[in-house]
């Protein structure tokens, strides 16, 4: 064969190689390889198959007390005679946490990870009114309004949560509670069924669901389980609730599918396992990265919200039912329930391997309240710096210092800004983490210090598995100081990832944390400098020869707890040690900029997080608007996907149109796997490399919008890419759309994901006025439209109501730009007014904790703009005395030949100039950022 | 600094120009030219571009009003401005508008003057920075001077090179035309000499019976022992396809049983690499189908071989035995015999019996070993003309490719023809054969790897542009596993030497060599030019 087409037989060969490498499934586990899972299921089945089903659970009347503002109960399993204790607290803002442990549990369960999880104490206040009936059914009202109460049956045990008098949320609703209590081995009896044998005679033998639950085994894993079964479950309705979010991370729609029957269903549960999945598949319910087990739930003009607060492998049933009548329970008893509508309702079925059951139910009742309520709780998004939230470039791997220098130049060569390049696992000395491989790297210090003179700054990788060496420092002090996590038997755990044998350090153990902070420290980290910041990887722990890639669950973490019990959390803890490290790097206090992989509830207040591995796939580029709105609703607002795709190469249009979605999206960062070819934006030849520089720059000219997005998040955890349904919760025609979104609350972007397109369908809110970002045009026409997309456009919007504040001096980094004029995009609604923000800080470290920052607030009425000040700190203010509005752009046919400014300085007449779309440019107003009160009228 | 395209004719303006206005519009050079384009009659001025009047006082007030941003020289107002460095002590430059009061120090502006903001203070460094880059700009011209010298010498060498190649080509031409004409002549007296001497066996043949049966026995060893080694080698082959499957089944069950989840960079790579041999070993093996029927071919001959050396032998025992006998008893394989037999047959019918008488005598074995010298002499003599005439077409081959092959705009690179170079860069040992081929070899184990073979050179797509001669590809090296073959993109510059300066893979299997050579200085410099260049930088300064 010659050598030509034998190259291109291979090649071909190599790329259907390629695409059945794809996941393996095998390696992970399905529900039926889980006995937990297993047994929860088989509960679930058999309840739903007997109409008389009753839950064995029953609250004991006589035990209930009210003490220091809280519930408590004894609950008794009828049919085992343990007994748990419930405890229900009302906490602020519409909240109620409801807990269960066993009364006299054989040994503690795991419940420590509420360190980890809550910010602060999740202290109970006291309900407006509480009290119980002769029969045992207890009534907390929560306030004065009255319109939220809880209600707890006690036999069989059911709790209601009313809005109205109707249950929004019930637990036990189908009586599939399970608390599996901790047993001895030796004195457990097995559950011994009668099987009829061929010959007509009958034998005892041991139930199903007595099988694996001592031990199991994986594949060619065992896992010992020495505290046998021990799981948790729980059924939570949500009435009338047709849509259910969140419970991330999977390659899954934002509106969560059903899991059991049903047309389109899966057939596995929603998994939370954090794994490391190998080129995973997309429309799965299969495990990811991170876990976050909150699930936001939504009907027209009502969000509620509910957070399962447990760390151990957790699967998630969903089913919805048609149209229910609430005839039973709570109705029968109090008499008072009111028919909720013909509404679907969605039903849901939770169990984790191990702990306690400690859950929050958030009754909203928006959305947006709902977010507040939760990361209230677990934690305000980190307010990020400000070269953040820019455009990244990585990619495995920039190979030596000539190269990090030549990429650099070329983007200034090119006119496109960016911030922060990055080094893989390449750069090390042998994946030694805090190590450079000096023959490639001879002088990182200058390397950095020749980016940071540009405001750019460089990102190296660490990651949690520690090289066994006992030459190199972080081993040998991390051995010496017994920080690692440890076989049951005692010695370190050892298992095989990049640098080959390697251990992992017990972040759950404080010396560990506070000894790996301490390790960023710039005379610590050798070579690294203030413009060093850090990506953690491989986190969730992956562990290349571990059961499921990864850590094996008998493994002992600090205070002799098993990893099974805190599995998903590890890599959320490691993420937050590496950023308090960056944090106290220094003299003066600095936000850190941590990426991390593996994330659980809280990762939001430590950095942002990435969908991992994906495909320069187009399906990849779809499933990353889902997967990223699917993590902003469960309270971590700053994540995005591998622009270009991490695995194989994107196509020039798929590049391109991966930038026009990235460039949208919260953490904006392109990279690449080593095998690829390169991509970085100039390589793509014209038109590619000018569409990429326009929608990077477009990034850029926005950043003081999406500083604004990301204030308001780390406020009150509203998503920055926002599903349309926070924005439209009346309008149910959105409440599933997940191939368009909103950036905060004023643009909306519809990318294009489909090869070859030139138009797009976009579905513009009726209720609003719709403006096109390039053309400034008022979007004409029906909701629901075909608009033009050719390959340099991605349809974006400005909507009507919204002033967007601007930045058009596109320089080489976000931080040159930060003394820049703003441009003032002021897109009127139909009765002619806009409103927006503005909030400004250093950009860099905690001031702002002190109040040192600028926020202030626009609005435009009857043709004239007002700026008033909220807040000005005078020491931040006068470090941007000289920072102006240099131009209006009032979209919407504002009438007008001339406009006013007015400020301290008196009077001052504009020019302004009129387009035939109905755009409005005033010049130059001059008016200073710092200085409230000035006003700007159109005349 | 250097600066490049259109501004350095607005530069050149500069540099001959002297500084007249005392205030100067803030970016725009302090030139009459430049700086009479920014003033004002009356109240208004015109964009450069002329689409617009705009009030005098917009000049510079950090609002672009101008569409080519021409209002704008001296702020950042414009996205598509320039500012003009003045950098005294140094050389003037232009910057685009974005790096104006940016925070940065631009290296371009070296007095500072492009960060007023109070952003950042920027020294006025341009004293500093100008004996620096004198120094190294001295540094370089010696540098491209002495490339340029060694350029010259090449140049040289390439066309006397070039013109000897032509001469030659001339000269073997002629000498081949010759040569082919004397082989003619020889050819034709082999011919005769081989008729001759074949009439000769053939009569003495008939004669005596067949000549080969005396040289049988010698021939039937060769046989076995031929026998042997293909029963051997048979078995060797065996053994190998046993081998080839035992380690397909390994690598088989490997891929099947895997653990993908390790990212084991050589497992992976093992994998990819069997899976494309597989590509390969299915074609082999439908060759193989081929194979198998040359193998029934060949045993086919081997029974030929059979009878024949059985016929020898049964000759030998059965000597007087009638020919026609044995033709039916063992068909075409006792060809020679049949052929003697019968041409004695016709030969009694042909020729009077007295000649028949005398032939034996006159067809003695000297006569025949005689007429043999001199076919051998003959064919001797051809042999050798044709081995002149190849020798002096591979050197005319030689010349012709070299004649045809690209050796830079004015033959400077044949020089390096064949002329190889290597760079340690720790792991690896890499070198480079200019025109040739390019390898690396490992310092760990000292395995060799080919990373291509020269193709062509490769700066510019255009092979008239002064960029295609400063890069050459080497490619269809060996083929990594899991990526592309391996290809080498020579970069050159100007240097005084030729090496190599840094070996780099910035995609897998894709390595750039970056060079230097006098090969790839861009001008040839005389002393005297060099003198009035030196004379002009003087006068900028």
């Amino acid at each position: 064969m010659p050598l030509r087409s034998w190259a291109l037989a291979c090649l071909a060969i190599l790329s259907l190689f390629l695409l059945s490498e794809a996941v393996k499934k095998e390696d992970f586990k399905s529900c039926s390889q889980s006995a937990f899972c297993r047994r929860n299921r088989a509960l679930a089945d058999s309840a739903s198959e007997q109409s008389n089903w009753q839950s064995p659970y029953t609250l004991v009347k006589d035990s209930i007390r009210f003490s220091n503002n809280f519930l408590t109960a004894d609950v008794k399993n009828t049919a085992t005679n343990n007994v748990l204790i419930l405890e229900l607290q009302v906490l602020v803002d519409n909240t109620v946490r409801v807990r269960m442990d066993e009364k006299s549990p054989l040994r503690q369960r795991y419940q420590d990870h509420a360190q980890f999880t809550l910010v602060d104490d999740a202290k109970p206040v006291k309900p407006f009114k509480s009290g119980k009936n002769t029969d045992g059914v207890v009534k907390i009202t929560l306030d004065e309004s009255g319109c939220r109460k809880v209600v707890v049956t006690p036999s069989p045990l059911r709790i209601d949560f009313l809005v109205n008098e109707s249950p929004v949320v019930t637990l036990n609703d189908r009586g599939f509670f399970n608390f599996e209590h901790l047993r001895s081995k030796e004195l457990h009896k097995p559950k011994m069924i009668t099987q009829r044998n061929e010959d007509g005679s009958e034998t005892e033998v041991e139930a199903e669901e007595e099988k694996d639950l001592w031990e199991e085994t994986f594949r060619t894993w065992t896992d010992s389980k020495p505290n046998g079964p021990e799981s948790i479950g729980m059924d939570i309705s949500f009435h009338d609730f047709g849509h259910v979010y969140g419970i991330p991370e999977h390659a899954s729609s934002l509106s969560l599918k059903e899991t059991r029957g049903g047309e389109g269903a899966y057939t596995e549960p929603y998994r939370l396992y954090n794994t490391d999945v190998f080129e995973y598949e997309m429309d799965s319910p299969a495990a990811l990265y991170g876990s976050i087990p909150f699930m936001l739930a939504h009907r027209k003009n009502e969000s509620v919200g509910v957070f399962w607060m447990n760390p151990s492998e957790t699967w998630i049933d969903i089913v919805k039912t048609a149209p229910e009548s609430h005839a039973t329970g709570v109705q029968k008893v109090f008499n008072m329930v009111k028919s909720t509508g013909q509404k679907k309702s969605t039903k849901t079925h939770w169990f984790s391997e191990a702990g306690v059951l400690d859950m929050f139910v958030f009754f909203g009742p928006s959305s947006k309240d709902v977010f507040r309520q939760y990361t209230k709780l677990t934690g305000k998004p980190a307010m990020p710096q400000s070269f953040a939230i820019a455009y990244h470039q990585c990619r495995w791997n920039y190979i030596n210092q000539n190269d990090v220098r030549e990429v650099d130049e070329q983007f200034d060569v090119h006119d496109i800004p960016y911030d922060v390049i990055w080094l893989d696992i390449e750069h090390n000395d042998g994946k030694r983490y805090f190590t450079w491989d000096e023959a490639k790297f001879p002088d990182p210090t200058k390397m950095q210090n020749e980016l940071s003179q540009k405001g750019r700054k460089l990102v190296t990788i660490i990651d949690p598995h520690i090289k066994r060496d006992d030459d190199y420092y972080i081993c040998k002090e991390a051995k010496d100081k017994n920080l690692f996590v440890k076989q049951p038997s005692g010695p370190d755990y050892e298992g095989w990832c990049w640098p080959g044998q390697s251990s992992w350090v017990d972040y759950t153990n404080p010396d560990a944390r506070k000894w790996w902070a301490d390790k960023f420290k710039l005379d610590n980290y050798k070579h690294s400098t203030e413009a060093l910041y850090v990506w953690n990887d491989m986190n969730e722990p992956s562990v290349f020869n571990g059961p499921e890639i990864t850590m094996p669950k008998d493994m002992v973490h600090h205070g002799g707890w098993e990893h099974r019990a805190l599995h998903n959390v590890y890599g959320q803890i490691y993420h937050g040690s590496t950023a308090d490290g960056l944090k106290e790097r220094l003299a003066v206090q600095q936000r850190p900029f941590v990426l991390s992989r593996a994330f659980y509830a809280g990762s939001q207040r430590f950095g942002s997080i990435w969908t991992g591995d994906n495909m320069a796939q187009w399906d990849a580029l779809q499933a990353s608007m889902p997967m990223i709105m699917s993590v902003s609703v469960a309270g971590l607002p700053f994540a995005g996907a591998d622009v270009g795709g991490f695995f194989n190469n994107p196509s020039h249009e798929l590049l391109v149109r991966w930038y026009q979605a990235g460039a949208f999206q919260p953490f904006f960062r392109a990279h690449a796997h080593i095998d690829t070819k390169r991509r970085e934006p100039w390589l793509a030849g014209e038109p590619y490399t000018d569409i990429i520089r326009n929608v990077v720059r477009e990034r850029y000219a926005l950043l003081p919008y999406w500083y604004n997005l990301f204030q308001e998040a780390h406020e009150n955890g509203t998503p920055i890419m926002r599903p349309l349904v926070v924005e439209y919760p009346e309008d149910e025609a959105v409440f599933a759309m997940d191939d368009q979104f909103l950036v905060g609350g004023g643009i909306l972007v519809k990318p294009v994901t489909e090869e070859g397109a030139t138009q797009t369908n976009v579905y513009f809110p009726p209720s609003d006025i719709w403006y096109d970002l390039h053309t400034h045009d008022r979007v004409q026409g029906m909701a629901s439209q075909v608009v033009p997309a050719p390959l340099d456009v991605v349809p974006a919007y400005y909507r009507g109501g919204h002033i967007v504040p601007r930045r058009e001096r596109i320089r080489r980094s976000s931080h040159a730009m930060s003394l820049d004029p703003f441009t003032l995009v002021i897109a009127l609604d139909a009765n002619g007014e806009a409103n927006g923000s503005l909030y400004l800080d250093d950009g860099k470290t905690f001031g702002y904790e002190k109040k040192e920052y600028l926020m202030a607030e626009f609005n435009f009425k009857h043709g004239v703009l007002t700026y008033s000040i909220q807040h000005k700190n005078p020491v931040f203010a006068s470090s941007i005395a000289s920072v102006r509005v240099e131009r209006l752009v009032i979209l919407g046919h504002p009438s007008a030949s001339k406009a006013v400014a007015t400020d301290g300085s008196g009077k001052r007449d504009l020019d302004v100039e009129k387009s035939k779309n109905g755009k409005l440019v005033v010049r130059d107003p001059a008016v200073l950022i710092t200085e409230n009160g000035w006003k700007i009228e159109l005349a | 600094m250097l600066t490049k395209g259109p501004l350095s004719c607005i530069l050149a303006a500069v540099l001959l120009a002297t500084p007249a206005l005392s205030q100067n519009v803030r970016g725009v050079a302090p030139e009459n030219v430049e700086q009479a384009l920014y003033k004002v009659s009356g109240d208004t001025w015109t964009c450069l571009d002329k689409s617009k009047t705009i009030p005098a006082s917009a000049i510079n007030d950090d609002y672009c009003d101008c569409p080519d941003g021409s209002d704008e020289p001296g702020t950042s107002a414009c996205p598509n401005g320039v500012f003009y460095c003045e950098n005294k002590g140094h050389i003037p430059s232009y910057i685009k508008s974005y790096r104006v009061n940016d925070g940065v120090c631009d290296a371009e502006c070296c007095d500072g003057s492009d960060e007023s903001s109070g952003l950042i203070k920027c020294d006025n460094i341009c004293k500093e920075v100008g004996i620096q880059y004198r120094k190294q700009k001295a540094e370089l011209d010696a540098i491209v001077a002495a490339g340029a010298t060694t350029k010259r010498e090449w140049i040289a060498y390439g066309q006397t090179k070039e013109k000897e190649n032509q001469i030659r080509k001339a000269q073997l031409e002629e000498e081949i035309a010759v040569l082919r004409k004397e082989l003619e002549v020889l050819q034709k007296s082999e011919d005769a000499a081989r008729s001759q001497e074949k009439e000769a066996r053939n009569t003495y043949a008939t004669l005596h019976g067949s000549s080969g049966s005396s040289k049988c026995p010698p021939c039937k060893t060769n046989c076995d022992a031929a026998q042997l080694k293909i029963g051997s080698l048979k078995n060797h082959i065996r053994n190998l396809q046993d081998e080839v499957d035992e380690l397909l089944n390994l690598l088989h069950d490997m891929k099947r049983d895997h653990n993908q989840n390790y990212h084991d960079m050589a497992v992976k790579s093992a994998i990819s690499g069997y899976d494309e041999f597989l590509v390969e070993y299915d074609n082999v093996k439908s060759e193989r189908q081929e194979d198998v029927e040359d193998t029934q071919y060949e045993e086919n001959l081997e029974s030929v071989t059979e009878d024949i050396t059985d016929g020898f032998s049964n000759e030998e025992s059965e000597e007087d035995q009638d020919p026609k006998v044995k033709e039916a008893k063992q068909g075409k394989s006792n060809m020679i015999s049949r052929v003697a037999s019968l041409l004695v047959t016709k030969l009694e019918h042909i020729l009077p019996a007295k000649v028949m008488q005398a032939l034996p005598s006159y067809l003695s074995m000297d006569d025949a070993e005689r007429l043999q010298q001199v076919v051998t002499d003959a064919s001797n003599a051809v042999q050798n003309k044709h081995n002149d005439i190849d020798n002096k077409e591979s050197e005319l081959r030689t010349v012709n490719e070299q004649l045809d092959k690209d050796y830079g705009k004015d033959k400077e690179w044949m020089k390096l023809d064949q002329q190889c170079f290597e760079k340690d860069e720790g792991e690896y040992v890499y070198s480079i054969c200019i025109f040739g081929h390019a390898h690396q070899k490992s310092n760990r184990d000292g395995a060799n790897t080919s990373l291509g073979n020269f193709e062509s050179f490769s700066g510019s797509s255009d092979a008239n542009s002064p960029e295609y001669h400063s890069k050459q590809l080497y490619n269809h090296g060996a083929k990594c596993w899991n990526g592309p073959e391996r290809s080498v993109k020579a970069v050159f510059e100007c240097g005084s030497t030729t090496e190599i300066l840094e070996v780099t893979e910035p995609e897998k299997c894709e390595y750039q060599f970056k060079m230097r050579s006098p090969a790839a200085c861009s001008h040839i410099a005389t002393k005297e030019e060099k003198e009035s260049e030196a004379r002009i930088v003087h006068q900028e300064l």
